[in-house]
């Protein structure tokens, strides 16, 4: 990669580039939706299962 | 290890702990265990030694020596025999006796162990689990004898050789009543350990004449017999003394010795017989055959030609005395390699851990089967001789001294060996192993200076290693340790613990609690102990640990304790709740309070005077086995305590077990303070008793016998208590009659006493009264003495005496005979000073002013949210203990985060709640002085023990193989 | 509607991921995952080599001075096999749910942290806590700025060396954008700062004669990671290994704050310099909204929402939660890329840390000649 100038990387295709970005900042937000969704919801299982006297 | 009644009347008195307590500090601490400790074990010790002995069999590690609670490679399982039985098996590694010196530790032969325990015993024909070197093996058959020897002599404080193994009789101390003597002794086994403490005494009337009293339920005067036994009898075990003085004791002992014990390494191979034909087991035919005495057992080899081993076998059953007929009931060859037993109804190993490799007969069938029980990979150990892998280390098989079964194998150094900078390592014994017969364990000791050793630790078989057990820069003069959570720990620790828990380098050990969703709630906590894991304070300046001498001069240590026990959070209303009698001060003297004798209250010095005791009877109840009965969140909602009289006691079945087919029960009485009362009550009717104990012969020596004399009591008593059983179960023992002692109130002042001598005629005054001995009667030893108030009215005349030898031989305790000496009138009170001598026409006085008196179960006038709580010695019902504790539940929170107690003489100051844990937390003395948080890590409670008296002090013993766990956890690390 | 579905479309499938997923899972059952009874795990193996070695005042070298927890181990075992063995293509889909563990990880983590437990610690010792710990990442912040470090580096190597190391990292990695192998990094460059303070503070302690109270006061300040920190605390003494105890939980919780510090001073150059945008629109559109949950997490916890066998129980999950995540993390990281990162970000950290660790002992030692502390 070293040898490549910086030009040439983001020359052809730019929006290519864009797109991927794109598509990685919807998976990133996907990924915080999914993550925070898991989270709470083992947060609050947990918290049910305690207040039901389970453990 | 439950200490005896100790606990009572002459309170063991850590003379170590009490000289040099009020003095520690943290450097001052260790110098003096070192130098103090180790002169005075050895002049302790010498007593032995210096008969030209080193034997170090049976004594407990030095004073210093390092405990660490785990080394990666000793085990601690929970195991179940074949009927399902809990068999709790633990491991430890122990060194002691050793010294050293020019650059060299010698250990003496016997020096290093390894034991092997079992929570209670192994039998045969239970498939009893055993860990030998950490390998799971199975007790298959004891051969057992009787030891008797006699004219045993023991020097109080000394722990005398019964047998060159290593048995030894403790006489730990002695005391008193009536001024005649008797003593707690114990009973050693070489590794050290030893069950209870045994009160015996040749001067006074046994257990058996209890059948004499029968009174009627109720309260009673105090009875004048006190009664001890000359002869304990603990099932296998009978120590009978022949002659027991202040100084020394005479003993004959009878008690049980394993000759050889057998055990297989693997599981059996279970299969149901087949009459008339065989089942293969391996290149091996085994054959059943009916015949009229039983099932005549056969192992031929493959072909089915040659018999190898035959015999008529009886199938085994649960009934223990059948150990007795060991060779009827089992086929073993040691050079086959086979024990073969036959058991009926496997479906009993359900309940089991081990089910064995193969059971041919479906779940829950139950008829008519019996099936062959088939073991190999067998080894035979004998006591005394060398372990079969390695001919250094000596097999002991110590047994239950009750049941006369396995309860412990020891291995133990044969020969004398020394560890120094070129030589630092001393191989432990050769484990017996499926795939690498491997050394257990390796000690190692280097870094030696002339006479101190740096580093010291012990390796296990697959090389991990403790810490370094010298603990100190300066280095350890021995390098004694004990490594394992055995509760054997519990007995060989004993002379030290309190010295270990107490130890302030540390600070105070705080544990993290266990949070639940369900905190254990009770609505009093009285006969309740404080959490295991409660913090334990030893030492606050507000509370009181002194010295005081009665006017005989006899020194005793008072000391004030604050106990919090069953407090807990609730934390969905977010508040600390303290129950009712959860918060209690305590103050106890060392021994026993008799009247005149001084006592600290609540900081200040206070003289006993007298108090109201009386004997409380019970008859025809029942009392079921004591379990805390849980829901199944673990909460306790049920528990069969039965209280005793006044309430202020309860009676509570501890344990029962089955000893040769009969029910023997173990039961105490617990006091208010959530102790148990010293004494162990076991009562076994049924059994060969007191009066049976001259029959049969007591000749020095063994005798080999597979059918053991069990000796058990039929009827229990000790000092004032006594309780004659109607009928044991394993379930509740019926209760004929039972008296144990009460306390309705007490006096005291705390204006010293003052002593005079009066003339007959001569009047002094007296508070607000003139007091004249009207009369002194040398001839009838008497003396009358009266009162006068300010205008010269008689308010009180009481004739005090005689004098006799009567009186006099049932001095100090006897109620009757403390009223003979003394007279009391509002709060002045006048004591004959004892013994009295009226020959030169005068009598010595002490007069005592202020006098208060306070009843049992009535609010503490200066600050009434407390009650007035008595506690009676149930031996020679003096005062105990006196304690003050709370009579409505104590609430605090965020908010309400303060109680102040008794007049500010404690402070409980919870410093940061949040609803569920206890963050921070203190208690403040009446000085302001106060402890470190004792919520260094969250705690769901606020149970604490600060200061050391009896009452802490077995709390403690309760809970020690635990808290010098932790301590050792909480030394090496944050958590 | 289109927007939406295709912004979930992006999540890859049950079955191209699945390979990945197992992976992850089984190496994790490897690495340890608590209250699973399974004992052959890389954690109970360096539970034994520690217990074979002598232990330096009572800690293993392993799980405490070399602060091996479950972060470390499994990013570690990832980053081995990646480097060793190679990783199939097949599993690439599946290991891109590592940052969903992460992200669901961190928002757990804010289940373990009480604002009340700096309470216990005196104001003295609370000042000198939030001090040091925003003070030495603005320290490193602009030195790397100095030394033109990129930004996510140094921002995580604030995290690391400013509150307790690995931890801290983790919390504070998806924030900045930090890539795996910056995370490694960091963790290496602390750890290994923590072993120089392991054997030099000590020293440093007995000449300036530090009271073993201050001792522990200093080394819950100055040294990154937590298992260090009571360690080297021990290496003084056992009163300072005990105060140095409680004082790093005090550090602890004030990670969610140091997180948020950091994700804002760190990232505020790319966006000022760079693009000259509001800084406001910028945190709306870039700001990680799972740190939202963190929050929400966090704060339901200090209002005391969750008894504590819950929290308990979270921590269970939390871990379990990192380790899957950090054996994916480990799994993508060469050890090339670790390599490229360079010598400058340990020298920052090693300079910030030193900086700090000087400051903290001269402070304290003057508090202590003023006698404002023990």
């Amino acid at each position: 990669m070293a040898g490549i100038p910086e030009e040439e990387k983001k020359g052809p295709g730019e929006e290519e580039v864009e797109k991927q970005t794109e598509a990685q900042m919807h998976r990133a937000r996907v990924n915080d939706y999914v993550a925070i969704a898991l989270a709470l919801g083992m947060v609050l299982l947990l918290w049910f299962l305690q207040w039901m006297g389970l453990y | 290890m439950i200490r005896g009644s100790s606990l009572f009347c002459m309170q063991e008195v850590n003379v170590f702990f009490q000289k040099y307590y009020p003095k520690m500090c943290y450097e001052m601490f260790r110098r003096k265990i070192f130098i103090i400790g180790f002169i005075a074990f050895c002049l302790m010790s010498f007593s032995s030694l210096s008969a030209g002995e080193d034997n170090p069999r049976g004594l407990d590690p030095w004073r210093d020596a390092t405990y660490m609670p785990e080394l990666g490679g000793l085990v601690n399982r929970t195991l179940r025999n074949q009927y399902g039985q809990k068999r709790d098996l633990a491991e430890c590694i122990v060194l002691r006796r050793s010294y050293i010196k020019d650059g060299k530790a010698y250990v003496a032969a016997g020096g290093l162990y390894y034991a092997s325990d079992t929570s209670y015993d192994a039998r045969p024909f239970m498939r009893d689990p055993f860990l030998i070197l950490g390998e799971h093996a199975y007790l298959l058959r004891l051969k057992t004898e009787k030891v008797v020897k006699k004219h045993v002599k023991v020097k109080v404080k000394d722990k005398a050789l019964v047998d060159p193994s290593g048995y030894r009789i403790w006489y730990d101390f002695a005391t008193d009543h009536y001024e005649k003597p008797y003593g707690e002794f114990a009973f050693i086994s070489p590794s050290g350990g030893w069950p209870h403490e045994w009160p015996i005494t040749t001067s006074f009337p046994g257990p058996p004449e209890v059948r004499k009293i029968n009174l009627k339920s109720g309260i009673h005067p105090q009875l004048r017999d006190f009664f001890m036994t000359n002869a304990y009898i603990y099932g296998a075990t009978k120590l009978i003394a022949e002659n027991i003085t202040g100084k020394e004791a005479v003993f004959t002992v009878e008690y049980p010795h394993i000759k050889e014990a057998i055990f297989s390494f693997d599981r059996p191979y279970v299969v149901n017989i087949k009459q008339e034909t065989f089942r293969w087991y391996g290149t091996k035919r085994i054959y059943a055959s009916w015949k009229k005495e039983g099932i005549l057992v056969e192992v031929r080899n493959w072909t089915g030609k040659k018999v190898l081993a035959s015999k008529v076998l009886k199938p085994a059953t649960q009934q223990e005395y059948k150990v007795a007929n060991q060779d009827d009931l089992c086929l073993t060859d040691l050079n086959l390699g086979i024990h073969i037993e036959l058991i009926v109804d496997p479906s009993w190993y359900k309940g089991s851990d081990f089910a064995p490799w193969a059971n041919d007969v479906p779940y829950g069938w139950k008829e008519g089967t019996i099936s062959f029980a088939i073991y190999d990979d067998l080894i035979k150990l004998e006591d005394g001789k060398p372990w079969p892998r390695d001919k250094r280390y000596i097999v002991r098989l110590e047994p239950n001294l009750e049941t006369g079964m396995l309860k412990r194998l020891v291995l133990e150094n044969r020969d004398p060996f020394v560890l120094s900078n070129e030589n630092p390592k001393y191989d432990g014994p050769v484990k017996i192993s499926e795939f690498w017969d491997r050394k257990y364990f390796t000690v190692v000791a280097k870094d030696f200076e002339k006479d101190v050793v740096h580093n010291s630790y012990v390796r296990d078989s697959f090389f991990r290693r403790t810490d370094n057990l010298v603990l100190w820069k300066d280095g350890r003069e021995n390098i004694d340790f004990f490594i394992g959570m055995s509760p054997l720990v519990v007995s060989v620790m004993e002379d030290t613990f309190l010295m270990r828990l107490a130890d302030p380098s540390y600070g105070v050990p705080v544990v993290k609690s266990r949070f639940t969703s369900f905190p254990k709630v009770i609505p009093n906590a009285k006969w309740f102990a404080p959490d295991p894991t409660a913090a334990f304070v030893p030492k606050m300046k507000g509370f009181v640990r002194k010295y005081v001498r009665n006017r005989k001069r006899q020194r005793f240590v008072a000391s004030e304790a604050l106990v919090i026990r069953r407090s807990y959070v609730d934390y969905r209303k977010r508040k600390i709740i303290i129950p009712p009698g959860g918060l209690y001060y305590s103050t106890r003297n060392s021994r026993n309070i008799r009247p005149g004798e001084p006592f600290y209250f609540l900081g200040k010095k206070a003289y006993l005077l007298r108090f109201k005791s009386y004997l409380v009877v019970k008859r025809n109840f029942r009392v079921d086995l004591w379990k805390e009965m849980p829901m199944g969140d673990g909460n306790p909602i049920f528990w069969q305590d039965v209280p005793l009289g006044d309430g202020s006691k309860a009676m509570r079945y501890m344990g029962s077990k089955i000893i040769w087919g009969r029910p023997v029960a173990e039961l105490r009485i617990t006091k208010y303070s959530g102790n148990n009362w010293g004494a162990n009550i076991l009562v076994a009717p049924g059994f060969k008793s007191y009066l049976d104990i001259d029959k049969g012969a007591l000749e020095e020596g063994s005798s080999c016998s597979q059918d053991p004399d069990y000796f058990f009591p039929s009827e229990f008593s000790e000092g004032a208590t006594y309780l004659i059983p109607k009928w044991v179960s394993p379930d509740f023992v019926e209760i004929k009659e039972m008296g144990t002692p009460g306390m309705n109130s007490f006096t005291f002042t705390y204006n010293k006493p003052r002593k005079v001598v009066l003339e007959e005629g001569e009047e002094i005054p007296l508070g607000k009264y003139m007091l004249k001995a009207k009369h002194i009667d040398p001839k009838n030893k008497q003396v009358t003495l009266i009162l006068k108030n300010t205008s010269g009215v008689i308010v009180a005349q009481k004739t005090l005496g005689p004098f006799d030898k009567d009186l006099y031989d049932t001095l100090p305790q006897y109620a009757p005979s403390q009223q003979k000496i003394m007279m009391y009138y509002k709060d002045v009170q006048i004591d004959v000073d004892i013994p009295a001598d009226l020959e030169k026409g005068e009598v010595t006085l002490w007069l005592a002013t202020g006098a208060m008196s306070f009843e049992r179960d009535k609010p503490w006038p200066d600050d009434p949210r407390f009650m007035v709580r008595p506690d009676v010695c149930g031996h020679c019902y003096q005062l105990n203990e006196v304690i003050l504790d709370n009579k409505d539940p104590i609430v605090l929170d965020g908010e309400n985060n303060t109680f102040t107690g008794l007049g500010g003489y404690f402070k409980i100051v919870v410093d940061d709640f949040d609803g569920e844990a206890i963050n921070a937390w203190h208690i403040e003395d009446r000085f302001g002085r106060k402890t470190p948080n004792l919520a260094q890590y969250p705690r769901d409670n606020l149970d604490v023990m600060v200061g050391v008296n009896g009452t802490t002090e077995s709390f403690l013993r309760g809970t020690l193989l635990q808290r010098l766990a932790y301590r050792e956890i909480w030394r090496l690390s944050g958590e | 509607m289109t927007k939406k579905s295709s912004m979930w479309s992006t999540l890859p499938g049950f079955r191209e991921s699945l390979p990945g997923l197992l992976a992850l899972i089984i190496i994790g059952i490897f690495c340890e995952l608590p209250g699973l009874p399974w004992p052959i795990t890389v954690h109970n193996l360096l539970h034994y080599i520690d217990q074979v070695l002598p232990p330096i005042y009572g800690e293993g070298l392993f799980t405490d001075l070399l602060h091996f927890n479950y972060v470390v181990i499994s990013l570690g075992v990832g980053i081995l096999i990646r480097n060793v063995v190679g990783v199939p293509r097949s599993w690439e889909k599946g290991l891109s749910y590592y940052s969903v563990f992460l992200h669901a990880g961190i928002i757990m983590l804010g289940s373990q942290y009480l604002l009340r437990d700096m309470v216990k610690l005196g104001t003295l010792t609370i000042i000198i806590m939030v001090v040091f710990v925003f003070g030495s990442a603005a320290l490193l912040i602009f030195l790397g700025r100095l030394l033109k470090l990129n930004d996510s580096l140094s921002g995580i190597l604030a995290a690391g060396f400013s509150m307790c190391g690995v931890t801290a990292a983790v919390a504070t990695a998806p924030m900045i954008r930090a890539k795996s192998e910056q995370l490694a990094y960091a963790i290496a460059a602390t750890v290994s700062f923590g072993i120089f303070c392991l054997i030099g503070l000590p020293y440093l302690g007995r000449l300036f004669g530090i009271s073993q109270y201050s001792f522990g006061v200093i080394s819950a300040t100055a040294v990154p990671n937590s298992a260090q920190v009571i360690a080297t605390g021990y290496m003084y003494g056992f009163e300072a290994g005990k105060v140095a105890g409680f004082v790093n939980i005090g550090r602890i919780v004030l990670i969610p704050a140091g997180a948020l510090f950091i994700y804002f001073t760190a990232m505020t150059r790319e966006v000022l310099g760079g693009e000259k945008l509001n800084i406001w629109q910028t945190v709306k559109e870039r700001f990680p909204i799972y740190v939202l949950g963190f929050v929400v997490v966090w704060a339901a916890n200090c209002f005391h929402f969750f008894p504590k066998p819950a929290v308990f129980a979270m921590n269970k999950v939390m871990i379990w939660f990192f380790t899957l995540s950090f054996v994916g993390l480990g799994l993508q990281t060469k050890l090339s890329d670790i390599r490229k990162a360079g010598i400058r970000g340990a020298i920052v950290g090693y300079l910030a840390g030193s900086i700090k660790l000087v400051l903290a002992v001269v402070v304290i030692v003057i508090l202590m000649k003023h006698g404002y502390m023990e």
